[in-house]
């Protein structure tokens, strides 16, 4: 009788076996794991998604300044410091032709101001436009605010600037989200 | 007592096995998205042949004088690969010329016609990444 009960003792389950407590332990890992993934891959796709969008419309901002007079086209006369009735800023006379008189008036205009008109989001940029920019380069314009932000991207395009060949810089600076 | 469970069995490592190698691919194509910047190409590549053909360098080039549109092909970015081929009417190459650059997998082509007095060339500019 001793013998049968020590046996059943022996035999009845216990909750925390050792197979237990590791089965546990491995579960849990494996669901950690799962969850620092996907906040990684979340965090990720957020990053990719902000980076896309400032890329397209960096694009976008460089294609109206090189490629169109602005809106309306005679901006640069109408609009003053403030850029007041103006809706867009162009600083072409005809496609990849920047014009003098828009870019006096794009460097003197107020930098949030023209922000806002760019169609910029909440970066901060800086335009460059720079002859002989892979020789000996000679800055003809700068503005902007280098200093502002983490995060940079460049978009580099080209132009004719009174008979001569200039590199246009935009850089637009921004901190992650 | 051989058959009381374990639990580290043939079918839990390979269940952990495969549940590690997805993870690994959701990591690897979630977290590496790829931007698309064939857009910043293709801008690229109109800025060169539009700049080229305003200030003559296409037609001079067509003519044989070839020193500005070499220049300002080699002046390009370094992290970009440019291959410009100008073309007569009859498809003669007249002029061809590249950065030194490893193949493309992929590229931008843009093509321009200029006439140069009563003759026609096609130009064509591929554009891609080092």
């Amino acid at each position: 009788l001793n013998m049968e009960k020590k046996t059943k003792a022996e035999d009845r389950g216990m909750i925390f076996t050792v197979d237990m407590v590791t089965a546990l332990f491995f579960f849990l890992v494996i669901i950690l794991s799962m969850l620092w993934v996907w906040a990684e891959a979340y965090r990720h796709m957020v990053d990719y998604r902000d980076v896309q969008s400032r890329q397209e419309r960096l694009a976008t901002v460089s294609s109206m300044l090189v490629k169109t007079p602005g809106s309306p086209p005679n901006w640069e006369s109408s609009g003053g410091v403030t850029l007041s009735g103006v809706d867009a800023i162009g600083l072409a006379r005809e496609p990849n032709v920047l014009d003098e008189g828009k870019m006096m008036a794009f460097m003197s205009a107020d930098g949030e101001n023209l922000r806002e008109r760019m169609g910029l989001g909440s970066e901060n940029f800086s335009l460059t436009v720079t002859e002989d920019w892979a020789g000996t380069p000679r800055i003809i314009y700068y503005m902007g605010d280098s200093t502002a932000g983490k995060e940079r991207m460049i978009a580099r395009r080209y132009a004719l600037f009174n008979g001569s060949r200039v590199e246009l810089k935009l850089e637009a600076y921004y901190n992650k989200k | 007592m051989k058959s009381k469970g374990f639990i580290l069995t043939m079918d839990v490592m390979v269940a952990l096995v495969v549940a590690a190698v997805l993870i690994v691919m959701i990591m690897y194509f979630v977290s590496a998205p790829k931007l698309d910047t064939q857009g910043y190409l293709y801008s690229v590549c109109d800025d060169f042949l539009t700049v080229a053909g305003k200030d003559g360098s296409l037609a001079a080039a067509a003519n044989g004088d070839v020193g500005q549109v070499d220049g300002f092909l080699y002046s390009m970015p370094g992290n970009l690969c440019l291959n410009l081929t100008i073309s007569n009417a009859g498809g003669y190459v007249v002029h061809s010329n590249s950065s030194v650059c490893p193949s493309p997998v992929r590229f931008v082509l843009c093509k321009r016609t200029i006439v140069n007095y009563t003759n026609g060339y096609v130009t064509k500019l591929g554009v891609w990444y080092r």
